[in-house]
């Protein structure tokens, strides 16, 4: 089927649980239709794979997993997957340009795996044989352009998806009136120089 | 023999707080009868334990959605450790629920649901070509179909649970 990575696939993993953390207000339906839209936008077809929640007196706590995919050819697919766990989020009126509006307060924490599925038909490449020379091969003495290109295409997608879910995550700090102190920008510029 | 294709694999969604357990099961019951598909229950077992009522419910609803196409669903409800509560909500006293909930989904399309093409090998080889070569259509047809009615479910029950949704429409 479409979309698994469970089935007979080589799969390399190139991407290993890269993070995003980030503690305040956020707007969960925004953050979600930006993770599509991103998506979307690299060519991904989307897919939910599960969606957890459980209600504590803290808040709540919610971890949705996605698996979005890309056909590259009939030979060739990449895999992203992102769990989102928001923890003790709790519902909280902010004011923004003399505006009540509405937000959720909590941690979140994305977490990116990604991986290159190849041979998703399940033919040559699962004979050990061929594996095994395809690897030498591809090693040692000539790599197809399009098994070269796959993984630098999949961390281009993650990054992608990464940084639009950074800058949303960031512009809340500014919409819900909370702005950074001189000495916080000081502070992440020499954190960037080190 | 019906070749049963998996379309939705094991989408799972689960839920731990306040909920009306009857409520649940009859917004599911009521969605498939909205939408005219055949109720199927496999399983409906329920223990009572010290830990509270442990529900186990297997459905496998139909749909004939063409001559020769059906779609199905397979849900697996559980509901562990069900305790009856009693609520305060706007100086009214709530009977409700508190336990686990644990839904999985899968949802199938099922070709040559008369069994008429499958009898002879000459048949079969038939219903393949035309299956995957002049009526491709037709199947992503019932593709399309099956996975958006599981995404309907799953988002109402998400609604219902109030649960933070996450939509492919968003």
């Amino acid at each position: 089927m479409e979309g698994r990575i469970d089935g007979y696939f080589e799969k390399d993993l190139v991407i290993n649980g890269r993070e995003l953390v980030y503690k305040g207000v956020f707007d969960p339906p925004e953050l979600f239709s930006t993770i599509n839209r991103s998506l979307e936008e690299r060519g991904y077809i989307k897919r939910e794979k599960k969606t957890e929640e459980i209600v504590k007196e803290e808040g709540k706590q919610t971890k949705v997993e996605l698996r979005p995919y890309k056909v590259i050819t009939n030979y060739a697919h990449l895999v992203l997957k992102i769990k989102i766990i928001l923890d003790n989020v709790t519902e909280e009126y902010s004011e923004h340009k003399g505006h009540k509006r509405k937000f959720n307060k909590g941690d979140v924490l994305l977490i990116f795996d990604g991986w290159v599925l190849t041979d998703y038909q399940h033919r040559w490449g699962m004979k050990p044989l061929v594996y095994f020379l395809k690897g030498v091969i591809n090693k040692f003495i000539y790599t197809t352009p399009l098994e070269g290109n796959l993984p630098g295409e999949l961390s281009q997608d993650a990054a992608f998806v990464y940084k639009s879910i950074k800058n949303l995550l960031q512009s809340y700090k500014f919409e819900s009136g909370k702005k950074m102190k001189e000495e916080e920008i000081m502070e992440k510029v020499a954190e960037e120089m080190d | 023999m019906v070749e049963r294709h998996l379309v939705v694999d094991h989408l799972r969604f689960s839920y731990e707080g306040l909920f009306n357990a009857a409520e649940l099961y009859n917004l599911i019951a009521e969605w498939y009868f909205e939408k005219g598909w055949d109720w199927l229950e496999k399983i409906n077992q329920e223990q009572v334990t010290p830990a509270g009522r442990q529900f186990h419910i297997v459905l496998e609803p139909w749909k004939s959605a063409s001559d020769y196409y059906k779609i199905a669903m397979k849900i697996v409800l559980n509901m562990t450790d069900v305790k009856e509560v009693e609520v305060e909500h706007e100086g009214q006293n709530l009977n409700l629920n508190y336990g686990a909930v644990k839904i999985t989904f899968d949802g199938f399309v099922l070709s040559d649901r008369m069994n008429k093409w499958t009898k002879q090998p000459f048949y079969w080889l038939l219903s393949v070509l035309f299956e995957k070569y002049f009526f491709r259509n037709h199947y992503e047809k019932m593709h399309q179909w099956i996975e958006s009615d599981v995404d309907d479910l799953h988002a109402k029950i998400k609604n219902y649970l109030n649960v933070f949704k996450y939509s492919y429409r968003m």
